[in-house]
């Protein structure tokens, strides 16, 4: 059975590296010189400098949120 | 206009704006700008690389707060629980640098009703996790008492269902509010449609107000961020100067002695 994770509500194959900082930037393409979002794997939020330490499990859930306006 | 602190920190403004539903990222800065709210409230989704590369809303606001005396606000609007509110709060604080959170907890999906309970239960961790607390909450006085002894630096009760435009749809619960809480800021959040209801606000001694849709969807956003500035402070003169009590009865303003003879036969 192929290993999964949820990316933002998305099931997706998960990467052979299973590293959070390379599926952020090389597989979703998020920019990470300026980093404008925020990142929570099941539901705890992981610190930029925690993200290159990271290997994902499967079924792990990955929430990636960014600014919006609001009242 | 005297100074409004909350939490040690001074707040520029009594005015506070949403920074929701402008129709360009320029527009929302101008009327920003041309304000300069005490408070702009924000909050936080599940974008794509593409919308966080592409969001140029925040990209103008970020820019823009970094050299404003104006604080950044973000909300958990969307949690309909305690444990997603503080979830969202969390993330607030890593994503936008800040412990002021306002704090919403939605109860009922229909009137946008805070969810008293949880709301109480959300307020304590947070504040236990150093946040500080601005909650979106209904004007039962019990509840906000509560939330106060929670440790919440301020109070902010709606004023009508968001969104609603109503105004102060329970005047005589948030004057008792005012009364009886003479010690904490209190802000009128949500509901607010016309200047003169914020003026109205502010007379009955609240200490701010928050509101997004009757500026940002004015044909003139600008214009109405301006109205609604001098509602505020005109609101909290007359507040400040003492208001007249009401009076069941005409009271003429104008002396009636030494009237003339032939006036005098009216007064009887």
């Amino acid at each position: 059975m192929p290993k999964t994770i949820t990316v933002n509500g998305d099931t997706m194959m998960m990467p052979t590296h299973a590293n959070l900082l390379k599926l952020i930037s090389d597989d979703l393409g998020y920019s990470i010189k300026e980093i404008h979002f925020v990142v929570a794997v099941n539901a705890e939020i992981k610190s930029v400098s925690q993200w290159q330490y990271i290997q994902l499990s499967d079924g792990d859930c990955i929430d990636i949120l960014g600014a919006i306006t609001g009242g | 206009m005297d100074k409004l602190t909350i939490a040690g920190e001074e707040i520029c403004s009594r005015l506070w704006l949403g920074s929701g539903m402008y129709s360009s990222p320029e527009v929302m800065l101008n009327s920003l700008k041309y304000v300069e709210p005490g408070f702009v409230t924000v909050s936080l989704r599940r974008q794509t690389a593409h919308q966080v590369a592409d969001n140029g809303y925040w990209a103008y606001l970020q820019e823009w707060l970094q050299q404003s005396s104006t604080h950044i606000l973000p909300n958990t609007s969307g949690c309909f629980n305690a444990s997603e509110a503080i979830r969202l709060a969390v993330m607030a604080r890593e994503l936008f640098a800040t412990e002021w959170i306002k704090l919403e907890v939605i109860g009922d999906e229909y009137t946008l009703q805070p969810h008293t309970l949880q709301l109480v239960e959300a307020a304590k961790e947070l504040i236990a996790q150093g946040f500080k607390v601005l909650p979106y909450t209904t004007d039962d006085l019990v509840l906000c008492e509560a939330l106060v002894e929670a440790g919440c630096p301020a109070i902010m009760p709606w004023g009508a269902p968001i969104g609603t435009g109503k105004g102060l749809i329970n005047p005589y619960q948030l004057t008792t509010l005012r009364k009886r809480l003479p010690n904490t800021p209190l802000i009128v959040d949500a509901g607010l449609g016309r200047p003169s209801q914020a003026m109205a606000a502010m007379e009955l001694g609240f200490d701010a107000v928050l509101l997004n849709t009757a500026v940002a969807k004015s044909p003139d956003p600008v214009a109405m961020a301006s109205a609604f500035d001098f509602a505020v402070r005109g609101g909290r003169q007359a507040y400040l100067a003492g208001l007249m009590e009401e009076r069941q009865t005409a009271s003429p303003s104008t002396p009636i002695t030494g009237m003339p003879f032939w006036q005098q036969g009216h007064l009887v």
